[in-house]
């Protein structure tokens, strides 16, 4: 009984957690977030059937690339409950938890029920598109996509058990799942390796059926029945898997968690050690703000990074669910939400750097190096995406290719310009902060892409924009680093 | 005013701070002036010294009344002010996804100093060996490798004015040594240090004089040995004549 008291009294503790940090977002995710959403979802609502025709088209016509994208989909559906469940399971760092005669298997089921409603967020907005879409039978939805939050949290724990037994905490954990994926895209697999990718298959055909039904999207829901046998099954083995390796000792893996993540720690120390930034307080700050972004300073570096490989993606897809005439503008507007999403970390680093501003302060530099510092971070971090969606327009091969390099270019540093920029505008909420710049940019991007021929005027919006940005950086600063 | 008009004047004046925090006072009417050696800032919890400590730097603005560092205005000279200065907080919060090294790195960056000697030599005279603070990040420190840390980037470059708000916490007792000798030796050659601490058998043996402060007021302020005569238990041991001052009535 006393177990079962603990994993409740440490649900309650998590769930006051998550209603504080709902009450503190309430304006964003109540306010503001419909405000930018729902014009959003009219778009997409205008949008969607021509993107559904297109996508059905293209799940008729082969078979072959909607399982592989099933496959990816399946990877990137377990990825987020991993680290989840490894931070549950095994927390980096000791804590007073670790000091109080809490049971493991109290863990372990707060563990299982922490990391299964923290996917919950996605359920409901699928449920909520799927609803906005017309689907026809939303709660058919509703339990396929429970089935597959369930599967993914099974197996991510079991994963993350396995993981830790193996030592596997670092980029070793890539090589197999690049194995496992290519032994998944193979046609004829052997029975082993089938026992092997089991899990994935079963989110895989989970996935498969989901992304059907919706291309198909009111036709025909019948490929979402009740989940088979196979994936229960599946659920049970894995979390049996995690449950067995996880209570049989604990206090290893926990060491184990330790001494790979001080290790990795050491090594990407050595390095980075080799840059000796000259002493120029922008250059400094810059080289501080690169090796927090390298470090993972923040779960957003994990976050951004995929939103902007997904965007990335997107810009390579372009040209294959868009007519002919839309390609280029179809480019432009997915490297435009890349670059965004790579520079959607400046705000986060404003507020990691808030109780840190002390140091800086008393420094005595002037509150205009601090904030062209953020300009500067925001500027090297759109580098990546901005040069592979030049290299993308390049390949491409079109007669305007190199107009439209130098445009983008151009558009990137002015569209990280403003998010840098705007940095200090809302420090303490940098979704909000960010939310702001990217609807400038977006707006102003928008404008570039649509009618390409007013570049001049695109200019000369964004340098209104951040000269006002300018102007009211140093006030916001100095008003930051004093208490009143 | 000119530079070398500023170096004639007191490294630090207080004149009639005041702060409140809501309804409570948190620094009432004080005064007092420092040039030159180390100068003790007493008082019990909540007496006001971390408040004045921030208050010097601009990191807290003041209700009433001015601070001059060399003749600086803390708050219409700021950025003059703050370059006169070498601070550590009671409670930092680093980067900890830095190594120390890289923390001292940026700090002087920001400071333009340039000197990678000084701070090898000043971590490893506290105590800490350079090789670990540049290997190791600061997430993995202690709490006294922490504070030499943070009293390596307040002591860089040996400021005019150094202010060290509780500089003992988490120091061993030879770190404490290697800190006072420290502390002599930039005392003499021209430093001004004002430190809080509430361990009185150092600050009776560093300080060349001291402020006590009770509730936001001043107490007393004079020398160790002015600070006895002003208590009523001047024979006992400095514990004693500094609970007889700055006690709560």
């Amino acid at each position: 009984m006393s177990r079962v008291a603990n994993s409740l009294l440490l649900l309650r503790a998590r769930a006051v957690e998550a209603v504080r940090w709902f009450r503190q977002h309430a304006f964003v995710l109540l306010v503001l977030a419909p405000l930018i959403l729902v014009p959003c979802g009219w778009i997409l609502i205008r949008w969607a059937p021509l993107v559904a025709t297109e996508l059905h088209r293209w799940l008729e016509l082969d078979t072959a690339t909607p399982a592989a994208l099933a496959w990816i989909l399946a990877l990137f559906v377990t990825v987020p409950p991993l680290r989840t469940a490894l931070d549950e399971l095994y927390p980096p760092r000791r804590t007073m938890l670790d000091a109080l005669p809490v049971a493991v298997s109290s863990r372990l089921v707060t563990a299982i029920i922490t990391t299964w409603v923290r996917q919950l967020p996605l359920l409901v907005a699928l449920v909520v598109a799927l609803v906005v879409l017309g689907f026809e039978r939303p709660e058919l939805a509703i339990a396929h996509l429970a089935m597959i939050i369930s599967l993914s949290t099974a197996v991510a724990l079991a994963l993350a058990t396995l993981l830790v037994r193996l030592r596997w905490l670092d980029g070793r954990a890539l090589v197999p799942a690049a194995v496992w994926l290519g032994a998944a895209l193979v046609a004829q697999r052997p029975p082993w390796l089938d026992a092997v990718l089991a899990p994935w298959r079963a989110s895989a055909v989970q996935i498969d059926g989901l992304v059907r039904a919706i291309a198909d999207q009111m036709g025909s829901p019948a490929r979402l029945a009740a989940p088979d046998m196979g994936v229960v099954l599946t659920i049970v083995i894995a979390l049996g898997l995690a449950t067995i390796i996880y209570l049989r000792d604990y206090e290893r893996g926990r060491e184990l968690v330790e001494t790979i993540l001080s290790k990795r720690a050491r090594r990407s120390t050595v390095r980075l050690r080799q840059t000796e930034p000259t002493p120029h307080p922008v250059r400094v700050g810059v080289a501080r703000d690169m090796r927090l972004v390298i470090r993972l300073f923040s779960p957003a570096v994990v976050v951004t990074s995929g939103l902007t490989f997904f965007w990335l993606l997107a810009a390579v897809l372009a040209p294959l669910v868009t007519p002919i005439a839309w390609h280029e503008r179809a480019t432009f507007a997915a490297g435009t939400m890349a670059v965004l999403s790579s520079v959607a970390l400046v705000p986060v680093l404003v507020q990691h750097q808030l109780p840190r501003l002390w140091a800086e302060t008393v420094s005595g530099i002037e509150p205009s190096t601090v904030w062209r510092t953020k300009l500067w971070s925001a500027r090297l971090l759109a580098v990546p995406a901005t040069l592979l969606v030049i290299l993308l327009i390049a390949t491409r091969g079109t007669a305007s290719a190199l107009p439209n390099a130098l445009l983008f270019a151009a558009m990137a540093w002015c569209l990280a310009s403003l998010v840098g920029g705007a940095a200090y505008e809302i420090p303490e909420r940098p979704l909000i902060g960010f939310l702001f710049s990217a609807m400038v940019g977006t707006a102003l991007a928008g404008l570039l892409i649509i009618v390409p021929d007013l570049w001049l005027m695109w200019l000369i919006g964004f340098l209104v924009v951040i000269a006002t940005f300018t102007d009211r950086a140093n006030g916001r600063i100095q008003l930051l680093q004093t208490q009143r | 005013m000119t530079r070398s008009s500023h170096a004639s004047k007191p490294a630090l004046r207080v004149h009639e701070a005041t702060k409140s925090w809501g309804d409570t006072l948190a620094l009432d009417t004080v005064s007092f002036s420092v040039d030159g050696g180390i100068f003790g800032l007493l008082g019990g919890n909540g007496a006001g010294k971390s408040t004045l400590l921030r208050a010097i730097v601009h990191l807290t603005a003041l209700d009433r009344g001015t601070i001059e560092i060399r003749g600086f205005d803390s708050v219409r000279d700021t950025l003059d002010a703050r370059h006169q200065v070498g601070y550590l907080p009671e409670e930092p919060v680093y980067y900890e996804r830095l190594t120390g090294w890289e923390y001292l790195q940026l700090i002087a960056g920001l400071k333009k100093l340039d000197n990678a000697d000084e701070r090898a030599e000043l971590l490893s005279h506290l105590g800490l060996s350079p090789e670990v603070a540049r290997t190791e990040r600061i997430g993995n420190y202690s709490l006294g490798m922490r504070k030499k840390i943070g009293l390596t980037a307040a002591l860089m470059g040996s400021p005019p004015l150094i202010l060290l708000d509780e500089p003992l916490n988490g120091l061993d007792t030879d770190a404490m040594r290697r800190l006072r000798l420290r502390l002599e030796t930039l005392a003499s050659s021209g430093s001004t240090i004002v430190l809080s601490s509430h361990v009185m058998s150092f600050v009776e043996r560093v300080c060349e004089r001291m402020v006590i402060l009770k509730a936001g007021r001043v107490a007393a302020l004079g020398s160790p040995a002015d600070i006895r005569q002003q208590s009523s238990c001047s024979d006992s041991p400095f514990e004693d004549v500094f609970l007889d001052l700055a006690a709560a009535d």
